[in-house]
């Protein structure tokens, strides 16, 4: 029975198969797509201003 | 000609490992999958920065072709927290302000690989050369490379790694004290412990380990499936006395000093910053766009929906473990106090949790999981004058919140 899927669930593609050195040659314009797509949200507002640390820190930061 | 896209499967949790994190009963299986989404976000990201830097391409590469010798031990080395806070710090700014970390990454790999004698390039300004999860090597000179056969001797300083094992679970922990990159916290770090500071760490968590072991055996074995490096932070300079970072999946840096009860709760505390962290990576549990601030009872500032919900998932743990920290002869009294404070503080959080217009769905089903977990400490049984003190003290801190979110 194929479990029901967690709702929200972002667009992550899975690499972990791959042997690193063969990755780095893979000249896939969907993987480039994908790898775009994550720096672009890594570079997001939100995601510099959530960098870092969490915990019993920096009041203006996503601490807990 | 266009080159054709072949199909790409994507990484993501099932609902029942979702469900289960959110519930605090991540199985070895949950957290494999975490640390698997967090090495495979950061082999992304280093293909990138290989695609459009030539100097880090060459030492992908030869990560690359170590990983192919040695894929297993390769493997940890691309989950280490350092190489993960450096690439996605890499990918962000272009420029982090010191040599970069991959070269330093290579050379570990190439230990690994068992190439005793391979040249592998490092900045040549670096006098010390840290090896991710090895240690650290100490130059005289200006080389452009250092061998893995070179990894010895007295310029040579290896990581800690210390193996603690109860009742048949093992804590394999790294104390890492001697890698430049560990300063990632933004805290002051302590300097190589002593032999005699790192013998006393080591007995602290020991105990802590067979506390949370016989006691809180759930979350003995979350630590033991995804906890791995440890850093000590300097004395003195703050009161707050651990530390998470997003980026870092397995690292907390404390306080060297803490005693082994509050070792045990600071450590199954950070590891759930750690959890929720990875998730966050693969799953939206609230808007990015909420402007709201929030109510957080163990802060006195208001704290954003990301923070509410970090502080909710962390404490309700540390709350469960108090409760069982009761149960203690010799610990009863001060885990009663904390437990108290901690269920309190968790009402409070949950009632903000409620409010918040800005959680999906998925961050709906993760807050009422929490929401049964809290359920749960609800019924169990305080002494009166104790429970109402706890509530008295977070009562008050609320007020003094809304008067600091009223006041703007």
């Amino acid at each position: 029975m194929t479990e029901q899927p967690v709702p929200d669930h972002l667009d992550v593609v899975d690499v972990s198969t791959q042997g690193l050195s063969r990755l780095l040659r893979d000249e896939d314009p969907e993987l480039a797509r994908w790898i775009e797509e994550l720096v672009a949200t890594l570079k997001s507002p939100r995601e510099t201003t959530l960098a870092g640390w969490n915990s019993f820190l920096d009041p203006g930061a996503g601490s807990n | 000609m266009e080159q054709l896209s072949r199909p790409w499967s994507r990484l993501q949790l099932t609902r029942s490992e979702f469900g289960r994190l959110a519930a605090g009963r991540g199985d070895t299986a949950a957290l494999h999958r975490l640390r698997c989404a967090q090495r495979n976000r950061t082999v992304l990201v280093l293909k990138n920065l290989a695609d459009r830097n030539a100097s880090l391409a060459a030492s992908a590469f030869l990560l690359g072709h170590a990983h192919d010798a040695a894929p297993t031990a390769v493997d940890v080395l691309l989950g280490h927290p350092w190489l993960a806070v450096w690439a996605v710090d890499r990918v962000r700014r272009d420029t982090v302000g010191r040599p970069d970390y991959l070269p330093f990454a290579a050379l570990a790999a190439a230990a690994l690989a068992g190439w005793s004698d391979a040249p592998v390039p490092v900045p040549p300004r670096a006098g010390l050369v840290p090896v991710p999860g090895l240690g650290v090597l100490r130059r005289s000179g200006g080389g452009q490379t250092v061998t893995p056969a070179d990894l010895t001797g007295r310029r040579w300083t290896p990581i800690r790694r210390w193996w603690f094992t109860h009742q048949s679970l093992t804590l394999d922990l790294g104390v890492d004290d001697v890698d430049p990159y560990r300063d990632c916290f933004g805290l002051p770090v302590a300097a190589r412990l002593t032999p005699q500071r790192a013998a006393g760490l080591k007995r602290s968590v020991g105990r802590a380990w067979r506390l949370l072991v016989a006691r809180a055996p759930g979350h003995a074995a979350e630590l033991a499936a995804g906890m791995s490096l440890f850093v000590p932070l300097a004395g003195g300079s703050t009161s707050r006395h651990s530390v998470t970072h997003a980026d870092g999946f397995g690292a907390f840096a404390a306080d060297p000093d803490l005693t082994p009860v509050d070792l045990a709760v600071t450590m199954v505390h950070e590891f759930q910053h750690s959890k929720l962290n990875a998730v966050l990576g693969l799953v939206r549990l609230c808007e990015p766009t909420d402007p709201g601030r929030y109510f957080a009872p163990w802060r006195p500032d208001p704290r954003p929906i990301d923070g509410l919900l970090h502080g909710t998932y962390a404490f309700t743990a540390v709350a469960e473990v108090w409760a069982a920290l009761r149960a203690h002869p010799g610990l009863a009294a001060q885990a009663t106090a904390r437990f108290a404070v901690v269920r309190a503080q968790l009402d409070w959080a949950l009632r903000e949790l409620a409010r918040a217009p800005s959680l999906t769905s998925a961050g709906r089903l993760w807050t009422d999981l929490l929401a049964e977990r809290v359920g749960r400490l609800a019924a169990v049984s305080l002494p009166v004058a104790a429970d109402a003190a706890a509530r008295r003290e977070v009562a008050e801190a609320e007020r003094a919140c809304r008067r600091t979110i009223a006041a703007g």
